[in-house]
This record gives structure tokens, sequence and C-alpha cells, in this order.
């Protein structure tokens, strides 16, 4: 069988924000704000932050949303910080995010975007 | 200062350190037990997962973004997804990320995602002997 060919994307990482549940559609508004293309979202559950606040852990929801954003190294910080304010990451128990490098990325890339990256990058 | 010693088993004879492939394909019905059957064939990988998720955005056509500032624009309707998420070793990840890009067929329009990167550490998902395969 002949394998075809693939365009590979490098420089790229992965943004995974866990906030309450509700409030996947925010970040995921917030990732393309900053020019990040989709995202994943999957629900999960918490535990952890609830037990530490005392009173305050009832208002924090048990349901979590998963969301996981691919972007270019070079957008990471713009697309990590616009989600930090959008996503109030810094209030205790509004949720959590990290980025994981990644070695390489594929889809589906029209050959007019090829043809033309390859320009920029001669 | 207190150090902490942890004792950690020899959990796996795995070679070079072992990767993790995601792959989000769009939701075709059970197209991704089928490429979770053929994985399993093909013998090179240690475990593989699927589970259900939804998209925002467009699955093709500039993975990465444009750059583009959308402020004010609504996001697009979410789309349902297959996700799966297969551990390997380093030394077989190129050859199952082409071949898993194969037949999932990303290189189309709107066919989906995939990435790769490295794990710190994984163990071996090792079957007892005699377990059958599962139906469906």
């Amino acid at each position: 069988m002949a394998t075809r060919k693939i365009t590979f994307l490098t420089d790229v990482s992965l943004i995974t924000c866990i906030v309450q549940r509700g409030l996947g559609d925010v970040i995921v508004k917030a990732a393309r704000d900053a020019g990040a293309q989709g995202a994943t979202i999957n629900f999960g559950r918490g535990t952890g932050v609830r037990e530490r606040l005392g009173a305050l852990g009832v208002t924090v929801e048990v349901d979590k949303e998963v969301v996981n954003i691919v972007v270019a190294a070079e957008q990471v910080d713009t697309v990590f910080n616009n989600i930090y304010l959008a996503g109030e990451l810094d209030t205790p128990g509004m949720g959590f995010m990290y980025v994981t490098p990644l070695e390489k990325a594929a889809t589906y890339i029209p050959q007019e975007v090829v043809k033309r990256l390859q320009q920029s990058q001669q | 200062m207190a150090h902490l010693h942890i004792h950690t088993p020899d959990i796996a004879e795995l070679g070079e350190a072992p990767k993790l492939i995601t792959c989000v394909i769009p939701d075709e019905g059970n197209k991704d037990l089928e490429l979770l059957r053929s994985l399993r064939s093909g013998g090179d990988i240690i475990t593989a997962t699927s589970y259900q998720s939804r998209w925002v955005g467009s699955l093709s056509g500039g993975l990465m973004g444009d750059g583009k500032q959308r402020k004010g624009r609504r996001a697009p309707q979410a789309k349902a997804v297959r996700v799966i998420s297969v551990v390997v070793a380093g030394e077989f990840a190129n050859d199952v990320f082409q071949s898993l890009y194969d037949q999932a067929e990303i290189d189309r329009p709107e066919g989906g995602i995939m990435y790769m990167g490295p794990l710190g550490i994984a163990t071996l998902f090792t079957l007892p002997e005699g377990v059958t395969d599962e139906p469906g």
C-alpha cells in the first residue's frame, strides 16, 4: 500500500485547561480570540481543591470540563494569557492550566497554504 | 534539607522513551473502533483508547490558527468527535503515526487532526494469557 505524504507541523504545543463545567466555551472563545483554531472539550470530575476551600468549597463545581488546544509555539504565551484572564484562573478554585510540548502535528492543509508556507520559508 | 527517595520499580523495557499519539477524528460510526482494531493487530503499541468529545472550531485548514484576532465573532457550532489516544514505544512512534494518519484519512477537509508528544514514563499494559477479543 502506498503511503501518502504527510505535511507535519512542528514547534507546536498543547494547552490543557481544566475548569468548572459550563466554562469550557469561555476558554475556547478566549483561545480563538487569541488566534487558536479550535479545541476539544471533554467532561470530567475533579477533586482536591474543594476540600481545601472550606465553606467556599460548595461553590466550586465538582464536574469539570477539560479543554485541549493545539497552538503554534509562537502563539502559546498569547493564548495562555488570554485563557488565564478569561477563565479567571487567578481566583482560587476556578481552574488549572498547563502546556505540553508536542513533537509534531498533522491535519489537512490546503495546497495553496502549503505553497504559501514554502515560499515564506525560502 | 530532607530528600525524598522513591523506589521506582523496573516497569518497562520500552527502548526509546514512549510517546503519546492523539488523534481527533469526526464522529463517523465505528471508525474509531476500526482504528483500534487495526492498532491492536499491528502489535507495535502499548495501549490505545478511544473516547467521545466535542470539537469547537474547524477540523482542518490551519490547525495552528492564523494568528488573527476574532474578537466578537461567535464560535462555530460544536461537532461530535472521537479522540483516539495511543501510547507507543519511541522506536515505533513515527510508523504508528504515519499508519494512523493514512487509515484515519486525516488528509481531507474536516478529516481531523493528530499530534504526538513525549511521555516521561509509561507502564506496560500486558494482558494475561487467554483473554478473548471483545465483541463489536
